[in-house]
């Protein structure tokens, strides 16, 4: 027999006991269908994450802190007093109690090591009390350093290149300060109201440069890092002390250059914390859920395994005498067995195919409304995604299902005595 | 015609079911020359034997002992490949309950052996077509096979049967589920074409009004050959 007539063939037995082939596929569509949500909501949260890690990272950036060997502890455990050196609080971060922090001295050693472009302070201690924009509405602010090459998509404007002043706002402010548009906001100048407990508050006039996606998730502006350290010294009078220095390596660093500069930054005695380790937090609950999901999809394939097995079973059964007669008229044993194999399969592939294009539909529906609520502010148009290639597996997944399934009952069937089969009324 | 090699020769066949004391010894040293072209019945009652004998010659079963020839060649030192392509294409089988696929249509039917011989489609057509004008159900091709009565199924088999030109044909008790009169004119279409095409005819039957029409007659009681 030609191999496409097993392939009809199948499909033809496979309908000649609808009933029976419909709700055996249905178990197996109840896996499939998981699957495919499985996968097509990992995709969407994962490039749901990216676009939200973007405002806290870049694989090209470190964030440095004095780590551990340099901290040089005294038996009581309290780090000891170093000149030049201030404490800050280290509840942020891995750190616990008071942590050292850093000066010149560390920024120009972190810019000599090999593959850094540029290293920059940060600080994270900067109390403003409002933004104005002119003499409209005060509104409360809170701002992170900006240093060069931060490379996050804006919704209108730039980052302030090096050297220059500027501020990059998160985007509720654009309604705030009574703009329509992001770009009617860029090249305006904003007033950050700072107090100083000794002297009199001052206004630091900064101009706009740009302003941040529309996300979720609301991050801090972004103040040009010699506007902020200007900020900070005049509001706590300690000048040359940053809580993290930000360095830099080439926008294209791979992934294995990023462990080399790490490490080496390590060896020097800093605590540093790159891109991979921000993924890498966000991940690891991701792939946990993932895997759950999955495991929960894995039990129903199982299940729809045996309701494979069982179904073939009962087909060889009932159609021992047409065994019997294909044998007699020159059916080879491997022939009965590819038929009964491929009769399987296909319950697999219409599993398969059916789960993932019900996982489809609810994708189309449930897309638009996931990102009307939970999930607004997603710059892309679904949620669950469902990748070709991701799709493509699952349907195989679902054939290799029933290839197995049917084994045992195409083996039996194979095995059948054409004179037995055939004695039989 | 006796210097020719006979179609199917068997030597001393034994067949036992079972093993120990339960053993049933089915068939006890049969000794057979079938000629070509020959048509002849092996008659007996039920449980006599002769359904096995039938089996082993047609190679759906094996001797316990002894060995059958088909054209000269043993068919024991064949192997599962060969035998089931000595099946399809040397032998046909027409059955008592005909073995119709109900699912299918006549031609469908008609087809599997070629089927299942790989030929190509015009190639399934035309042979298959042919067979059925031969047993003149033609017209009948594209209906189902449940739609047949019980003489036309029994042609329907015949065609199926012929469908590959083989050299001999198996018939067990063809009339078995017919009245007389169809069965009749079924007979008279199997004769008629064993004639025409030059087939062996092996008819396994209880009715003595088919085993006349046959060349030779040969009786089987609890196993032997009764002369």
């Amino acid at each position: 027999m030609k191999f496409l007539d097993y392939v009809n063939d199948a499909q033809v037995n496979l309908r000649r006991s609808k009933l029976r082939t419909g709700l055996t596929i249905s178990a197996l569509i109840i896996g499939t269908f998981t699957l495919s949500l499985t996968t097509a909501f990992t995709q969407g949260i994962r490039a749901y994450l990216n676009t939200q890690l973007h405002s806290y990272g870049q694989p090209n950036v470190f964030n440095i802190r004095v780590g551990a060997t340099k901290t040089q502890t005294s038996t009581s455990g309290v780090p000891v007093y170093q000149p030049g050196r201030q404490a800050t609080s280290g509840s942020a971060g891995d750190a616990k109690g008071p942590v050292y922090t850093l000066n010149a001295g560390d920024l120009s050693t972190i810019k000599s090591v090999n593959g850094i472009t540029g290293a920059y302070p940060d600080y994270s201690n900067l109390n403003i009390n409002y933004i104005e924009l002119g003499s409209g509405q005060k509104y409360v602010f809170s701002t992170q350093a900006s240093v060069p090459g931060e490379s996050t998509s804006l919704s209108a404007g730039a980052f302030p290149a090096d050297g220059q002043a500027g501020i990059v706002l998160p985007y509720p402010y654009v309604q705030a300060l009574g703009a329509t548009n992001p770009q009617d906001l860029i090249g305006k100048t904003v007033t950050l109201h700072i107090a100083n407990p000794k002297g009199s508050p001052k206004d630091f006039a900064v101009t706009v440069t740009g302003i941040l996606p529309d996300t979720a998730h609301q991050p801090d502006a972004f103040l040009d890092y010699k506007t902020m350290g200007d900020m900070i010294a005049y509001q706590t009078g300690s000048q040359g002390q940053y809580t993290d220095i930000v360095a830099l390596a080439d926008p294209h660093v791979t992934s294995t250059q990023r462990g080399a500069i790490k490490s080496t930054l390590q060896a020097k005695g800093y605590n540093v914390m790159d891109y991979d380790d921000i993924i890498k937090n966000f991940s690891k609950p991701l792939a946990v859920i993932t895997l759950g999901l999955a495991g929960f999809a894995g039990i129903a394939l199982l299940a729809a395994m045996i309701g494979i097995v069982n179904t073939l079973l009962m087909a060889v059964f009932e159609r021992v005498q047409e065994i019997g007669l294909l044998k007699a008229m020159g059916m080879r044993r491997r022939g009965i067995f590819l038929q009964f194999l491929i009769e399987a399969a296909s319950i697999g592939f219409w599993g398969g195919v059916i789960g993932v294009a019900l996982g489809q539909l609810l994708g189309r529906i449930a897309n638009p409304i996931l990102i009307k609520t939970v999930f607004s502010g997603f710059p892309g148009k679904q949620i669950l995604s469902f990748p070709a290639t991701y799709m493509i597996g699952i349907i195989a997944l679902g054939t290799v299902i029933g290839l197995l399934a049917g084994a045992f009952p195409a083996w039996r069937a194979s095995r059948l005595d054409p004179i037995e089969a055939l004695r039989r009324e | 015609m006796a210097s020719q090699t006979p179609a199917i020769q068997a030597k001393h066949i034994h067949k036992t079911y079972g093993k120990g004391p339960s053993a049933y010894e089915a068939l006890k040293n049969i000794d057979l020359n079938i000629q070509k072209g020959e048509a002849i019945a092996i008659l007996g009652k039920s449980g006599s034997g002769k359904s096995t004998l039938m089996h082993l010659l047609a190679g759906l079963d094996k001797p316990t002992t002894g060995e059958i020839k088909f054209n000269g060649r043993p068919l024991a030192k064949l192997n599962e490949r060969d035998m089931a392509r000595f099946r399809n294409q040397n032998v046909g089988f027409i059955f008592q309950q005909f073995f119709l696929q109900p699912t299918l249509t006549v031609l469908e039917n008609v087809v599997l052996p070629l089927k299942i011989a790989g030929a190509t489609q015009p190639e399934r057509q035309a042979k298959a077509k042919a067979a059925l004008e031969k047993v003149g159900l033609l017209e009948w091709a594209n209906h189902r096979a449940t739609d047949l009565s019980g003489g036309q199924k029994q042609r329907a088999a015949i065609a199926r049967a012929l469908v590959t030109s083989p050299e001999i044909i198996f018939a067990d008790e063809p009339t078995g589920n017919l009245d007389s009169e169809t069965g009749r004119q079924v007979i008279k279409l199997l004769f008629d074409l064993q004639r025409t095409e030059g087939i062996t005819l092996v008819v396994v039957t209880h009715d003595s009004d088919l085993a006349k029409l046959c060349n030779r007659q040969i009786h089987i009681a609890d196993g032997r050959l009764v002369p």
